[in-house]
């Protein structure tokens, strides 16, 4: 199972002196149990792409395919299959409404009509999960929050609606480099723990190569590179023309193999760099022994 | 994107009535709708429509477009037609129920719809021609004078002036807002009103707090760069009112002088 | 020589902080002290970031150099004028630009120079004056051809851009920035890094920076790192983040280099001490 687009297209405001395309013949899969990166520069058309992935937007031309179902035809099991795809919009916390924590997150779920013992449920499931203690922040009004709760109470309220697949753009934007990784650790640990497939937008190539399986960068409104992390970072001339920088680390690595030092293969975490670092350092030291 | 629209109806230009001076524009509309209301006979109102066809011609601007903008008062331009074709005594057309047409009311009727149409025109003229900017900071302008009995004139142009600014910044939040709630199971398309109108609280609370948030943000940025309100401020842009604009003062003289010597001589 | 000794002695102090303490909702049940006796001297024509997780304390710091808020306790003075003195409330506002962190927020007027202009156009500047002042300040931010443009059409790094050419607009001495590339992507964060840097550079303007990004910090003269409403660390970039484990443990970071030297130090590799760049590193391993 996965999402599937094929040759989608979107313009905006066509036929008017704004037209735009957005997107241009875009096919790509994203795997199912998998965390995907999508990046790109602002205007890449990286936040239209995932909006078609849950039927905000419809593609002007091509088809979105979710598990095998065209999700842009009108019939209840296409409805059913968009909502298996749950969305987390840039800076999250500006939809928060509802005069506590608790009410917020369970209007998702009410919404899916869901009964109120399931509901109670999965609000404490969630709130569990983001790290808000239930009996401290249950009855709060969200916006006695700090910034990074506020973020992460959005977010419990679309994992209360327990979706298959879960889209967030740019989770991580404006928060300072602690909120920054306690919610990369939760994103992650939604993935390991709870099998939820991660579709995450990111400028920030440190954290989509600590993150993801698969990366998919944008230019344009074309897709430029899709595959494995390793393959491409290994792009790191592509990358720059996209606007964008390869990790530090894999721009390290290719620094110290051209200065001449002898590292075998590649490295895009600093925990793998160093390794590789450390592995060259010994044979060098054996060279210099013999 | 709902970003990138226009605002208002400014149709961006070069005509001579795009580079008029706005306060020399909307002093001439406020004439020459005294004017309209004054006036009576046929001469005048042909004399009138003509200059109104003139000006929509000589602004570069589609006429089809111009006159679009009578469409939401057509129901009262048509309303005030039926009231005077039926109220106005005279000379009988026809009957219908107890209620008589007469050509008297037809000619009536006719002279104060035309008379609607020719004002909704005319203004409508100065909002396509004039940028929302201008038509700010000729208001200031023009209100100036009234500041000495208390008027705050300033601080509704800046108002206008910040207004202008955040419109599209608040479409494309509510747009996002709304996005962001309908991937919650929010449906705003079906359901009865009263649930249909419960739906507006998830996008209007966040709608609002978000505006707050804005203007206590602007309120510390406007302080910062010393901003105290109109006293002892200065404008980059004076509007100055050139050969242009004194030509076109000369021309409106012209008219109204006509239209005073057709309805003194009862044409 | 004595020249440069000169020059080292006229670069007084811009900012000085003596015991600042601020405190919020001030006998409410609330109360809250986001400063705690802070002191602290900023250079004329320095380059100063200021680093510290949220609630640190770092933008009521920044707010104060600004007279926008009004010490509990302690002093602050701007060019030696006291903050809390009222009268001078405008001279020091004009002597300080602030940019602050969400673009769509500071941004008055719908056209860009109209913008620029609301600054001298409130301290009654001659209307002549500010349209050079306008000019110049669109000029120092390579924004010129962007004078007539709405601000909503342009991008992140150019608001921000048309931000700085507001605040400098007036002549100030110095600009305050407070996360001002937080909401912007890479590409807008490098822009407006390097017109800050050549700001501070070119026209030698003093420069405090709020920010969270590290290798932002690096381009500094001087790091400040606060942490709970107080000064912990002072020092060059190199001095601060050569110990990462007492900046991980206050929330904070290094940049990726410095973070791959320290491992490298770790785990018993003989690396010298303090290395900030690649090109550092290259060095230190490839001799």
């Amino acid at each position: 199972m996965s999402i599937n687009l094929e040759n989608v297209s979107y313009v905006y405001m066509p036929g008017t002196p704004f037209e735009r395309q957005a997107l241009k013949n875009v096919s790509l899969e994203i795997p199912e149990g998998r965390i995907t990166a999508i990046a790109g520069h602002t205007g890449s058309g990286k936040s239209t792409l995932i909006q078609q992935l849950n039927g905000l937007l419809k593609p002007s031309d091509g088809v979105v395919e979710v598990d095998g179902i065209n999700i842009n035809e009108d019939t209840v099991t296409a409805r059913m299959a968009k909502r298996l795809v749950g969305m987390v919009f840039q800076y999250a916390e500006h939809q928060l409404f509802e005069e506590t924590v608790e009410k917020d997150i369970a209007f998702g779920p009410r919404n899916m009509g869901l009964s109120e013992e399931e509901i109670q449920a999965r609000v404490r499931e969630a709130m569990n999960f983001v790290n808000l203690d239930y009996d401290t922040y249950a009855k709060r009004s969200p916006f006695q929050l700090s910034g990074g709760q506020m973020r992460r109470a959005a977010i419990a309220g679309i994992i209360a609606m327990k979706p298959k697949y879960l889209v967030l753009d740019e989770p991580v934007a404006g928060l300072d480099p602690r909120g920054r990784e306690d919610l990369l650790r939760k994103i992650k640990a939604l993935h390991d723990k709870q099998g939820i497939t991660i579709i995450f937008i990111s400028h920030n190539m440190e954290d989509i190569a600590r993150l993801a399986d698969k990366v998919i960068i944008m230019k344009q409104g074309e897709l430029l590179l899709e595959g494995a992390p390793e393959e491409v970072f290994e792009e790191s001339e592509v990358i720059l023309s996209a606007g964008l920088m390869a990790p530090k680390m894999s721009l390290i690595i290719e620094s110290l193999k051209t200065a001449g030092m002898d590292i075998e293969g590649s490295a895009y975490t600093i925990q793998k760099g160093v390794s590789l670092i450390q592995d060259a350092l010994r044979r060098k030291e054996k060279c210099l022994q013999k | 994107m709902l970003t990138e629209m226009t605002l208002g109806q400014f149709m961006p230009g070069a005509s001579l009535l795009h580079r008029m001076d706005p306060r020399v524009k909307i002093i001439l509309l406020f004439l020459y709708v005294v004017a309209i209301f004054l006036m009576d006979g046929h001469g005048s109102y042909a004399l009138m429509t003509a200059v109104t066809l003139g000006l929509i011609l000589m602004s570069g601007l589609s006429v089809i477009m111009i006159l679009k903008s009578v469409r939401p008062i057509m129901w009262i331009i048509l309303f005030t037609f039926i009231i005077h074709l039926f109220s106005t005594p005279g000379e009988e057309i026809a009957k219908i129920l107890a209620f008589t047409m007469t050509w008297e009311g037809l000619d009536r009727g006719f002279l104060i719809s035309l008379r609607l149409i020719l004002l909704i025109t005319a203004s409508s003229l100065l909002m396509y021609t004039t940028s929302p900017l201008a038509l700010t900071d000729a208001l200031e302008d023009i209100l100036k004078p009234l500041k000495k009995v208390g008027f705050p004139a300033h601080e509704l142009a800046m108002m206008m002036t910040i207004a202008l600014r955040f419109i599209p910044t608040l479409i494309e939040e509510t747009d996002k807002i709304m996005k962001a709630q309908q991937c919650r199971g929010t449906d705003f398309s079906s359901g009865s009103l009263i649930r249909r109108a419960k739906m507006l609280v998830p996008i209007l609370v966040p709608l609002f707090i978000s505006a707050f948030r804005r203007a206590d943000d602007l309120a510390i940025a406007m302080e910062a760069r010393c901003y105290r309100g109109g006293t002892g401020r200065t404008r980059m842009k004076r509007l100055k009112v050139g050969k242009l604009d004194y030509y076109c003062i000369a021309c409106f003289a012209v008219l109204l002088s006509g239209l005073a010597a057709l309805t003194y001589l009862g044409i | 020589m004595l020249r440069h000794l000169l020059i080292e002695v006229e670069r007084l102090d811009f900012i000085r902080c003596e015991n600042l303490t601020h405190i919020y909702n001030q006998g409410m049940e609330n109360e809250y002290k986001a400063l705690d006796n802070v002191s602290l001297s900023i250079k004329e024509g320095e380059f100063v970031t200021i680093l510290g997780t949220n609630g640190s304390g770092k933008s009521t710091l920044a707010k104060h150099f600004n007279a926008l808020l009004q010490p509990a306790s302690g002093k602050c003075f701007v060019g030696g004028r006291d903050t809390s003195d009222e009268k001078l409330l405008w001279d020091i506002r004009q002597q300080i630009g602030m940019v602050f962190q969400n673009p769509d927020n500071q941004i008055i007027a719908a056209i860009v120079e109209d913008d620029v202009a609301f600054g001298p156009e409130n301290i009654g500047m001659k209307p002549s004056l500010i349209k050079e002042h306008v000019a110049s300040a669109l000029a120092a931010v390579d924004m010129e051809d962007y004078r007539s443009f709405a601000p909503h059409l342009l991008s992140g790094g150019q608001k921000q851009r048309i931000a700085i050419a507001g605040a400098i607009a007036m002549n100030p001495q110095c600009l305050v920035l407070d996360e001002p590339t937080a909401m912007l992507d890479p590409q807008g964060r490098l822009e407006v890094m390097s017109t800050v840097k050549q700001l501070n550079h070119d026209h030698s303007i003093t420069i405090i920076n709020i920010t969270h990004f590290m290798d932002e910090a690096a381009l500094a003269d001087r790091v400040i790192v606060m942490d709970k409403g107080k000064v912990v660390k002072e020092g060059t970039p190199r001095e601060i983040f050569s110990d990462a484990i007492s900046m991980k443990r206050m929330g904070l970071d290094v940049p990726v280099v410095a973070e791959v030297a320290f491992r490298l130090k770790d785990r018993g590799e003989n690396i010298p001490e303090g290395i900030m760049t690649t090109e550092e590193l290259v060095n230190a391993l490839c001799q």
